[in-house]
């Protein structure tokens, strides 16, 4: 199976003119899946951090959503404990116009803008909403538990 | 912890009774092949008779050669012999204050680590090929014995787990839970299955090892080994086939694919035999085994049901009816590359214009717009802007039921 000359050229750009913050790096044996890593926003409980993500690009690709999935531990309303990423532009609002830069922008900002009010850990959302200090400070301790970017 | 132990096997002992009935029709079964082997040679074994024929008087062995239990008649003049193993050290299980078999979970004198030991105690599966075929293990070297052993014990193992799924085919009574006993070849009443009689019996695969020439086999011995020199492995590998086989022809799988027969259906076939061992009912795919599992399934249907509210496929009569337009130089300058492909626009190209100005391969956009009524730049349904005029749809179609909103300004400028 031919890989699309889109997919080929998306992974060039990613490399050739990297986004800040964001490194994704395709297999070798398979190139619709990337290794992601992205930085977590300044000003957020995620500042410092360094969360893996994992990326597949379907067979229907860019018809369909890039597959994104946390693989770092994160603690957001939005992400759930396997890791998935409630986010309108994976779902519903893709459109063939996006890109692997875009959809991983996005999910970095999502980490920036949390929003508790359309949750998939509902626990999480439901501690961010009644206490949203305490929630913010869990997030931290586990940016730093389990984000931080020793390569071991 | 002793009385905790005894209590254990009490009630074990009980709730097996119906598997009691089962050990018995098993002695049978192997006493009988046991004769038919040995139908030529002078030392018959008079205590290998059915014991059914003195009901009331049998009493439960145990075997301390291969741990199997069996039913006999105590005899004064003879030995009771065990029918798997034709050992004569077996000892009557009747005083519960010095079971045997607490001997059997407690001792470990022959370094077996836990598991192996485990599944030796509790799924008694004799060296039989080599004794009682008078097989030549003993001058084998032990680590052989071993390997050959393990072999035939995961064959014996597996074929009498087939053999109770057959059972379960044709009884529909049941017999859930037993599958992983290893032992019940019997239905429930204690009498003989008619699979014991036929050539399906869980000892036909177990024949080849370390026959000496000379010894009588039966016809069917024969033909499932033609040659004596095959390895282990290609007996085991013999074995799934015939197995998986069965499986194909047999009413339980009820499917038509897996009716048509043998080979290239191994994932199924596994899963069949999964189904067996864990004593699903239904299609055993239909069940998942771990909680990773779970989660894909669970994410597949939040996949399959996030997109419900994404805007609906454009019809294909107002995909058809958007207009193409040649590349000019200024829509070169507005775009120089299709959003959907990448690919950059060759001067003088043909592309589909949306009613939102944005402008596409006709091929791509048809593409997306069958997915999605939407432009992939600014969201802008094809529908909404043009509403174009009715003649121009040859097929019926249903108006939107949202209401058209006021035109909005395209967002390219």
């Amino acid at each position: 199976m031919a890989l699309p000359k889109r997919i080929i050229k998306e992974t060039e750009r990613l490399v050739s003119d990297p986004v800040p913050g964001i490194n994704a790096v395709p297999h070798e044996d398979n190139l619709r899946y990337f290794d992601v890593t992205v930085d977590g926003p300044s000003q957020s409980p995620y500042e410092g951090g360094v969360f893996k993500l994992e990326l597949f690009l379907p067979e229907e690709y860019p018809m369909v959503a890039p597959k994104v999935r946390f693989l770092t531990k994160i603690y957001h309303p939005n992400i759930d404990k396997l890791g998935r990423i409630c986010l309108d532009v994976l779902k519903t609002n893709w459109s063939p116009a996006l890109q692997i830069r875009t959809i991983l922008l996005s999910v970095q900002a999502l980490l920036g803008a949390p929003n508790p009010d359309d949750p998939l850990a509902n626990d999480v959302a439901q501690r961010w909403k009644e206490d949203e200090r305490a929630a913010i400070s869990t997030a931290r301790e586990w940016t730093q538990s389990y984000a931080k970017s020793d390569d071991a | 912890m002793a009385s905790n132990r005894d209590r254990a096997y009490g009630n074990d002992s009980q709730s097996m009774s119906g598997g009691d009935s089962a050990d018995q029709s098993t002695a049978d079964a192997w006493s009988s092949v046991y004769n038919a082997q040995h139908e030529q040679q002078p030392q018959g074994n008079p205590n290998l008779q059915p014991v059914q024929s003195e009901q009331g008087q049998e009493v439960l062995f145990m075997c301390h050669g291969c741990y199997n239990e069996f039913h006999a008649v105590p005899n004064s003049e003879f030995p009771v012999l065990c029918p798997r193993c034709n050992s004569d050290f077996c000892e009557i299980i009747d005083d519960p204050e010095d079971d045997p078999r607490d001997m059997i979970e407690t001792t470990d004198d022959e370094d077996e680590d836990d598991e192996d030991y485990y599944f030796h105690s509790r799924h008694p599966i004799p060296d039989m090929p080599f004794t009682a075929f008078g097989g030549p293990y003993e001058t084998r070297s032990e680590r052989e014995r071993q390997n050959t052993a393990n072999v035939m014990n995961f064959v014996q193992f597996l074929s009498t787990i087939m053999h109770e799924g057959q059972q379960n085919a044709s009884n529909t009574a049941g017999g859930s839970g037993r599958a992983m006993t290893g032992r019940t070849i019997a239905t429930e009443d204690g009498s003989n299955h008619p699979m014991l009689g036929s050539t399906m019996g869980p000892f036909n695969f177990t024949v080849n090892f370390g026959i000496p020439p000379g010894v009588p086999r039966s016809a069917h011995e024969e033909a499932v080994d033609n040659s004596n020199n095959i390895s282990p492995m290609e007996q085991l590998a013999n074995f799934l086939q015939q197995t998986f086989r069965g499986i194909g022809v047999e009413p339980h799988v009820g499917n038509a694919q897996a009716a048509q027969g043998a080979g290239g259906q191994l994932p199924d076939l596994t899963s069949q035999l999964l189904g067996r061992i864990f004593n699903v009912s239904g299609n055993p795919s239909d069940y998942v085994f771990s909680n990773r599992q779970l989660d894909q399934i669970i994410t597949q249907i939040m996949e399959q049901t996030a997109p419900s509210n994404a805007p609906p496929p454009a019809t294909a009569g107002d995909i058809s009816a958007l207009p193409t337009t040649v590349l000019t130089p200024e829509l070169h300058e507005q775009s120089s590359d299709c959003a959907i492909c990448k690919d950059q626009y060759e001067a003088s190209e043909t592309v589909t214009l949306l009613p939102c100005k944005h402008f596409f391969h006709p091929a791509c956009i048809k593409h997306w717009l069958s997915i999605s009524d939407s432009c992939p730049i600014c969201r802008h349904p094809i529908t909404a802007g043009t509403a174009s005029p009715p003649s121009d749809n040859a097929e019926p179609e249903q108006p939107r039921s949202a209401p058209l909103e006021p035109e909005p300004e395209p967002l390219d400028d």
